[in-house]
């Protein structure tokens, strides 16, 4: 009879875990990075390599014209700007905006 | 490409890119994308304040009541404030993001403290960088973290 054995065991420089599958034809692992099976697909934290993001290239290129002020950002395009935080979110929420919100950026001007 | 120990193991498990600001009183400041308290901004990555700071604004707007009550010398001047323990991640461009929970100070007297602490959030040393590994890319912009 076929016999399956699984062994766990971390590796050794901790990072991850290594999964062991013993088999009557063949021995075989797994590196599983603890992260990357529990990560939470978001577009918002998890970027394209070797591109500035839509939000920060507005950034780089405006944020010097709102010194002081506040504003909403949302894939590269200026939602609100506002004197000061509550008024950006009144006008936020007016929009039918969620908040706090982990897709629209809130920050001041640089 | 992330950066590692020489046994392998990792340094820096994410990296994101951050402008200087060209042109204006911040182009020499780190200033990252974050996830505070559930919301994306910017905050300024700073070794030389001892806690990270969250503007009042800020804190209202998250809904951040009384904390515990602290004071922190920043710059050379006392600051009385409420420390709140808050979910911070820093945004990665490459590699995974890293999530943490972080004392932040509400200023109170914020009068009394450096306009620009008070106006924006800011990433000290106990609890944010000196709990992570670190490191800058000054010529292409690039903060690796772990």
């Amino acid at each position: 009879m076929e016999q399956i054995t699984l062994q766990q065991t971390k590796s050794a420089n901790g990072d991850s875990i290594v999964l062991s599958i013993l088999t009557d034809i063949g021995n075989y692992q797994l590196n599983l990075v603890r992260d990357a099976v529990n990560a939470t697909p978001d577009r918002t934290v998890i970027r394209s390599e070797n591109r500035l993001s839509p939000n920060r290239e507005w950034l780089v290129n405006n944020a010097g014209q709102y010194t002081g002020k506040w504003v909403a950002l949302r894939d590269g395009v200026l939602l609100e700007t506002a004197d000061n935080l509550s008024a950006l979110a009144e006008a936020l929420r007016n929009r039918g905006v969620k908040l706090p919100s982990s897709q629209i950026m809130i920050t001041t001007g640089f | 490409m992330l950066l590692r120990f020489p046994d392998g193991s990792s340094f820096a498990t994410g990296s994101s890119q951050y402008n200087n600001a060209p042109g204006t009183e911040l182009s020499s400041r780190i200033i990252l994308d974050v996830v505070i308290g559930g919301q994306l901004t910017t905050a300024v990555a700073d070794t030389g304040i001892p806690c990270s700071l969250c503007s009042p604004d800020f804190a209202d707007y998250l809904g951040l009541g009384a904390g515990q009550k602290e004071t922190a010398n920043l710059l050379g001047t006392d600051v009385k404030g409420d420390i709140h323990d808050i979910d911070l991640t820093f945004v990665a461009d490459a590699g995974r993001p890293l999530g943490l929970v972080v004392p932040m100070m509400v200023p109170a007297d914020f009068q009394s403290v450096i306009p620009e602490l008070a106006f924006r959030s800011h990433l000290g040393m106990e609890g944010c960088l000196n709990s992570i590994t670190f490191a800058v890319d000054f010529a292409h912009q690039t903060f690796y973290f772990g």
